[in-house]
């Protein structure tokens, strides 16, 4: 065998069947041209110059009354203010410098990083004069990263603040890597940066999966995926679209033919996805500036409680655990999750007798036998998974109420056994024999110590 | 062998160590004075003076001061050495023993560099994650040293105001000055174990980054814009334990060094190699073939040594006639206890996971310790979880642990402290190895002692009889094949991935012509889709992350988890994928520190195999059937049956040349290898009594690879005057003793080579016991193949090939003069496992073999 066929033989699987190539084998001993002017024409772009080369840019404008599903692209502009800080309270004040907020999403040769995975479409988008200006840069050769990277480069000045959907982790790290891999400077370092995913999570991850499943760099495969939000909160029904998963093959297989046609698709994805982010961010901001009254239901009520309390807006987190505690309509582990977090709330804030009211109402829930029409991931498919073990939380945090607030030794008691029995009980939710031996061990614990306070509390009133 | 006299030492250890010798050398001898002696040999190697050398002089003075504080006020010659060819810009390999101050070799220069410029950087290699933390605790000690040193004598005249860091500290405030007047030196390890959100900062901060090859491949090279700041900066790599790149670990970091190499050219560095080895035969070739550069060597200690003795034990015979010895486990036992009884801290290294298993559940059952101490006896290998180990290895340094069965891997460099006593069941393999171990005892002015108790494989029994062998003979080199196929094209690959490969671009080493032209290897990657050329350069188009899919240190990057189901869910250990099947299939028993566990499922998809503790009297072995058939044949020479001339003579005969002409057909090529686990034998403890078997049915694991083969001619076969049965005997002897010699001769150890029979033949996969069965008939013109144990080869077959008249004439050798009737497990394998006829027959086709050349 020759070294040729020796190699092709270990390349490709053995007894694999022979793979269908769509496109003209590489033999190394010709080079695809690739016409810059002409791909510029078939994908109605323009190529600039720059100190690097040539780069090529494509524009799109979608007017302010425009519909995007069933939001105006005018009202996916971010409004001025704080209001994403209450989504995200690490991202830092705005310093006065740049003006404009820019939304950014990339298409990549592959989702694994590193330096040969190259970001073959960086697409940008900018509001101006209330339309949603979209602007992408299309690598159309390898050669010519260092002339695409600083267009790019010079479309992120005059930016003050950024908006990704996931690009803390994969967008922004990706660039980055382009721009050192060819030791220019790193144009992004001191922009604020929003990444919408977190929110996203924390308001909607316990929605239902999406069904259309696997990975992607939109975050995470469950209900959190952009495709799944723009359809669940702005109805978007997107028509054709391409596959995330098949847009690297689409590149190879234009940078092996010179054909842009079957780009097309991928450079409207792209579009898709970057008014997506906004008017997804906009519903997000929304969301959190009118409060309840624009939740769907007890649900985001709840993470919306969650949301304030981590950015530090108590009353609001209140209010809104409230709301969702009191929806007579809500899943039982969602109104006892509210109320759970209601008590441990008002008792951190020293309101003991209310939080003391908030265990008394997790104590009062019962479980329905009506049929819901919504059950969040993460409070379980059937029934209530959540409801036992805060019942158990809120028993003992009331008997240490009664013991250490009311000084009601009985009443304290009282709810100690119930608490050992509910614990005896063999309470398979509980993680572990070991947790829950070790927690019936402390309530014993607690109970000697009652029986020993009653004692005294007897003696003092025989004796003193 | 008469063992010299003793001299009476003071200490007390050293008399303890002394009177335990004794004893051994005293054993009787249970078949009378007449018998094999017992221990065959008794070498005390004499303590050897240090001998020092003056430090370079523009050795900056911060780090004379650190190292003073330390008692180190001049340097052992070979440390000196090497300071000064890596100052003058030069690659230097050091061999040194164990304890001799070898990692002075690198640290000093680093650290010497990075003082006079901050700027510098440095990459260590550890061949593991375990070695790397070892070096981190000594770095970090010696920085801290740096450090203080250089804050103590800022008021000295000379020195400590050069270097730019000294200038830029002053004036910062009597903090900073208080604190540090050297550059704060970040030294991290940065591995599998590196947390995520520490790795940023590790790639900023670190001057000395400590990781090892599968690090590097995987996560360092193919990220190398992120680490920038290192590539643009790199001064030196270090590459410790050179030795262990051998075989295909080595070939894989051959090409990653090229891969390396060519980053650093990306970012207009170029490193100088800092290497450490143990005793090997070729330290220079081997660094050269890994790195490409040309090396200095020093291989000459400057170090004291304690007195050492070295004692070769070989178990008594029990049963003349079927050549049967005591068990060598069973000897090593007694050997171990002897130390033990003696409060020696003792190391005892076993050939495989399973042997380990077993003597550890034997010291265990024979030696409880002080009460209380449940945990004086403990095991160790690869599979243990991290934790597991670390408790060990600090066991042995505190000396709570009295003695450690261990494989291999304790054979590194990792820190167990002193221990006064190696004891070796088995031959290791490899005179190298056998030094290395034996090195774990013993330090810089202790007595000390290695014992080496011989099994009785044919290789075992040669050492142990030959003694001048081991102890005068050169170590083994190490060979490696970066130009192997398979590992050259996984790492194409990956170096496509990193960089584009320019049209005219080489990957090899500089300045000389490759083996295999990467532009081809490219143009077959374009084929496929993985590259693209474009503007005269080939890019990565692909999705994929190639350094993902290539392992190593083994064949594949699968593996098994053992996960124990007696309680709960718990992974208790792990296994590479090609021992998975021998090791965990269905009703095996899986042992870890001789617990006893019984594999319960094997989810052979999932790679998993649960198992539930059993407390049982006997251990499994697996019987793997192996069957090889012949893809392509480089080269063959030799009269075939129908007396033609030799079909092709090409190569130069240059060691058969030494013996006499002989021409038994020969060849050696391609050939794709098949194995699978068909069975398995129940063997009790301690008697080693077969107490039942089991059928399998696992999934084949299939190979290409290189391999040698012997083909008896017809013509031979036909003239023996035996029957058929008789006649496979032979050949199936011929077979085991041949592999024996052909490991002897390549100076590989054991794994590096297989076996096969054509027709296929089944072998035990652990050294406990003797052979299976052939299964098949015997073709007309049997093939005896012993092919490279890895995937493409890693060049053993032309080696071999070549020294066929020697293979054969040490293989009847050792048949023809081994004390035994009728074959025993130290030549054709014992009696009962090969047939009655198996010694004569194998000598007697060995002899016309031999005669047909002479004619």
């Amino acid at each position: 065998m020759d070294l040729t066929s020796r190699l092709r033989s270990i390349v490709r699987p053995q007894n694999a069947p022979v793979r269908e190539l769509t496109y003209e084998p590489d033999t190394g001993r010709y080079e695809a041209s690739i016409d810059l002017d002409r791909v510029a024409d078939v994908l109605g772009g323009r190529v600039v110059t720059n100190h690097f080369g040539r780069a090529l840019i494509i524009d799109r404008r979608y007017e302010s009354d425009r519909y995007h599903g069933t939001r105006r692209v005018g009202e996916c502009e971010l409004p001025d203010g704080d209001s994403l800080r209450l989504l995200d309270p690490t991202l830092p004040v705005p310093d006065g410098s740049g003006s404009r907020t820019l939304f950014i999403d990339l298409e990549t040769t592959g989702l694994s990083g590193g330096a040969g995975t190259v970001a073959f479409l960086v697409g940008c988008g900018w509001f101006d004069m209330g339309a949603f200006q979209v602007r992408q840069f299309l690598l159309t050769s390898y050669a010519s990263e260092r002339a695409l990277l600083s267009a790019v480069a010079d479309c992120f000045d005059a930016t003050s603040l950024l908006v990704t959907y996931n690009g803390k982790t994969f967008d922004v790290p990706m660039m980055e890597t382009r721009w050192q891999f060819h030791r220019m400077p790193l144009p992004l370092e001191s922009v604020r940066h929003f990444d919408m995913l977190h929110p996203a999570r924390r308001l909607w991850a316990s929605r239902a999966p999406d069904t259309h499943g696997g990975a992607s760099p939109d975050g995470d495969d469950g209900g959190c995926r952009l495709g799944t939000l723009e359809r669940v909160l702005c109805e978007v029904r997107r028509v054709g679209d391409i596959p995330g998963m098949d847009i690297p093959g689409r590149y190879f297989q234009f940078l092996r033919t010179g054909d842009a046609r079957p780009l097309e698709p991928v450079l409207e994805h792209n579009r898709l996805d970057l008014i997506s982010l906004a008017a997804v961010t906009a519903h997000a901001v929304e969301l959190v500036e009118k409060g309840t009254e624009r939740c769907r239901d007890a649900a985001e009520a709840l993470a919306l409680g969650k949301v304030y309390e981590r950015a530090g807006c108590v009353d609001r987190a209140v209010a809104a655990y409230e709301t969702a505690s009191r929806d007579e309509a809500a899943h039982i582990d969602v109104r006892a999750e509210a109320i759970y977090r209601l008590g441990v709330r008002l008792r951190r804030d020293r309101r003991f007798a209310e939080a003391a009211d908030c265990w008394r109402r997790i104590l009062d829930l019962k479980q329905s036998r009506k049929g819901r029409p919504h059950l969040p991931q993460g409070y379980g498919g059937q029934g209530a998974t959540l409801l036992a073990p805060l019942r158990q939380y809120a028993v003992e945090a009331l008997a240490i109420h009664h013991e250490h607030r009311e000084r009601d030794y009985e009443g304290a008691k009282e709810l100690t056994l119930r608490l050992l029995d509910e614990l005896e009980d063999g309470d398979s939710r509980v993680p572990s024999s070991k947790h829950r031996t070790g927690k019936a061990e402390a309530t014993r614990h607690r109970m000697d110590r009652l029986d020993r306070k009653l004692a005294q509390a007897r003696e003092r009133q025989l004796f003193g | 062998m008469a063992s010299p006299s003793l001299p009476v030492l003071s200490g007390d250890k050293d008399q303890l160590l002394q009177h335990a010798v004794s004893r051994l050398t005293m054993s009787p001898r249970p078949g009378g004075a007449e018998a094999d002696p017992i221990v065959t040999a008794t070498r005390r190697m004499p303590a050897v003076a240090a001998s020092y050398a003056p430090f370079p002089e523009q050795t900056d003075p911060r780090l004379r001061h650190a190292l003073a504080a330390r008692g180190i006020e001049q340097l052992y010659t070979h440390q000196a050495l090497a300071f000064g060819h890596v100052l003058a810009g030069r690659n230097v390999v050091t061999v040194t023993p164990t304890a001799s101050g070898k990692t002075l070799c690198y640290n000093a220069p680093v650290l010497d560099t990075i003082l006079k410029d901050p700027s510098a950087r440095a990459l260590y290699l550890f061949p593991t994650k375990a070695l790397a933390q070892d070096q981190l605790a000594e770095l970090h000690s010696l920085v801290e040293l740096i450090t203080q040193s250089a804050c103590g004598q800022r008021e000295a005249p000379e020195g400590s105001a050069e270097g730019p860091a000294v200038r830029e500290r002053v004036g910062e405030g009597p903090h900073a000055q208080l604190r540090t007047a050297a550059p704060e030196i970040g030294v991290f390890t940065y591995d599998g174990d590196t947390p995520s959100d520490a790795r940023r900062a590790i790639r900023g901060k670190a001057h000395v980054v400590l990781s090892n090859p599968d690090m590097l491949h995987s996560g360092i090279l193919p990220h190398h814009p992120r680490w920038a700041k290192l590539f643009e900066n790199l001064r030196f790599v270090v590459i410790d334990e050179l030795h262990a790149y051998r075989g295909v670990f080595g070939s894989h970091l051959s090409n990653i060094l090229r891969r390396l190499q060519r980053v650093c050219r990306h970012y207009g560095s170029d490193p100088i190699f800092i290497c450490s080895s143990a005793t090997i035969a070729n330290p220079r070739e081997l660094a050269e073939g890994l790195t490409g550069r040309p090396f200095e060597l020093i291989d000459q200690s400057g170090a004291p040594r304690g007195e050492k003795f070295f004692l070769f034990v070989n178990p008594p015979v029990v049963n003349a006639q079927l050549g049967i010895r005591r068990s060598y486990l069973s000897e090593s036992r007694r050997v171990a206890l002897e130390f033990l009884k003696h409060n020696l801290q003792l190391i005892l290294f076993a050939q495989s996971r399973l042997t380990t298993e077993i003597l550890t559940t034997y010291l265990k059952d024979a030696y409880q310790g002080p009460p209380g101490a449940s945990d004086v006896i403990r095991g160790y290998r690869g599979g243990y979880l991290p934790g597991r180990r670390r408790e060990i290895e600090r066991g042995l340094r505190e000396g709570s642990v009295r003695a450690v069965v261990s494989t291999n891997a304790l054979e590194l460099g990792i820190d167990i402290g002193a221990l006064d006593v190696a004891v070796m069941a088995g031959y290791p393999g490899t005179i190298a190895a056998t030094w290395q171990r034996a090195g774990r005892a013993g330090r810089r002015s202790t007595r000390s002692a290695a014992v080496l108790v011989a099994s009785s494989a044919p290789i075992d029994q040669f050492i142990i009889r030959n003694p001048s062998y081991f102890f005068d003979a050169s170590p083994e080199h190490a060979l490696i094949n970066p130009d192997n196929l398979h590992i050259l094209l996984d790492h194409v690959k990956c170096a496509a991935f990193e960089l584009p490969f320019m049209a005219d671009e080489t990957f090899g080493p500089e300045g000389r012509t490759e083996n295999v032209n990467v532009q081809e290897v490219l143009a077959v990657l374009g084929e496929e889709g993985f590259v693209h050329a474009a503007d005269g350069q080939w890019n990565w188009t692909h999705e994929s992350y190639p350094a993902d899919a290539v392992s190593l240190r083994s064949v594949s990057s699968d593996n098994f988890v053992v996960v124990d189901t007696t309680h709960g869910e718990r992974v208790i250990a792990e296994t590479d994928f090609t021992s998975g099947p021998a090791m965990l299939h269905e009703k095996a028993i899986y042992m870890v520190e001789g617990q006893l566990f019984q594999v319960d499922r094997l989810d052979f998809e999932g790679r998993k195999a649960y198992v539930s503790s059993v407390d049982c009297d006997y251990y499994t072995d697996a019987i793997t059937y192996t069957k090889v058939t012949i893809l392509d044949t480089f080269q063959t020479s030799g009269p075939t049956s129908d007396g033609r001339s030799p079909t092709s003579v090409s190569v130069d005969l240059r060691i058969s040349d030494l013996g006499p002409r002989i021409s038994a057909a020969k060849s050696h090529g391609e050939v794709h290898v098949v194995s699978r686990v068909v069975g398995f034998k129940k063997i009790k403890f301690y008697t080693n009594e077969n107490v039942g078997s089991g059928e399998l049915d696992l999934p084949e694991q299939q190979m290409h690879t290189s391999s040698y083969w012997l083909t008896i001619p017809a013509d031979v076969m036909a003239a023996l005057p035996f029957g058929g049965d008789d006649r496979r005997d032979g050949v199936v002897g011929l077979a085991f003793a041949m592999r024996h010699v052909a490991q002897l001769l390549l100076m590989c150890d054991g794994h590096d080579v297989g076996m096969s029979i054509d027709g296929g033949s089944l072998d035990r996969t652990t050294r406990t016991g003797g052979k299976g069965q052939v299964p098949d008939a015997l073709a007309v013109e049997p093939k005896v193949f012993i092919y490279d144990n890895y995937p493409g080869g890693i060049g053993f077959s032309r080696p071999l090939f070549e020294m066929h008249g020697l293979l054969l004439e040490r293989t009847h050798e050792l048949i023809a003069t081994c004390p035994c009737d009728s074959g025993c497990p130290s030549c054709v394998g014992p009696e009962g496992n090969t047939g009655p006829h198996a010694k004569t027959v194998a000598t007697e086709i060995l002899g016309r073999l031999l005669a047909a050349e002479v004619a």
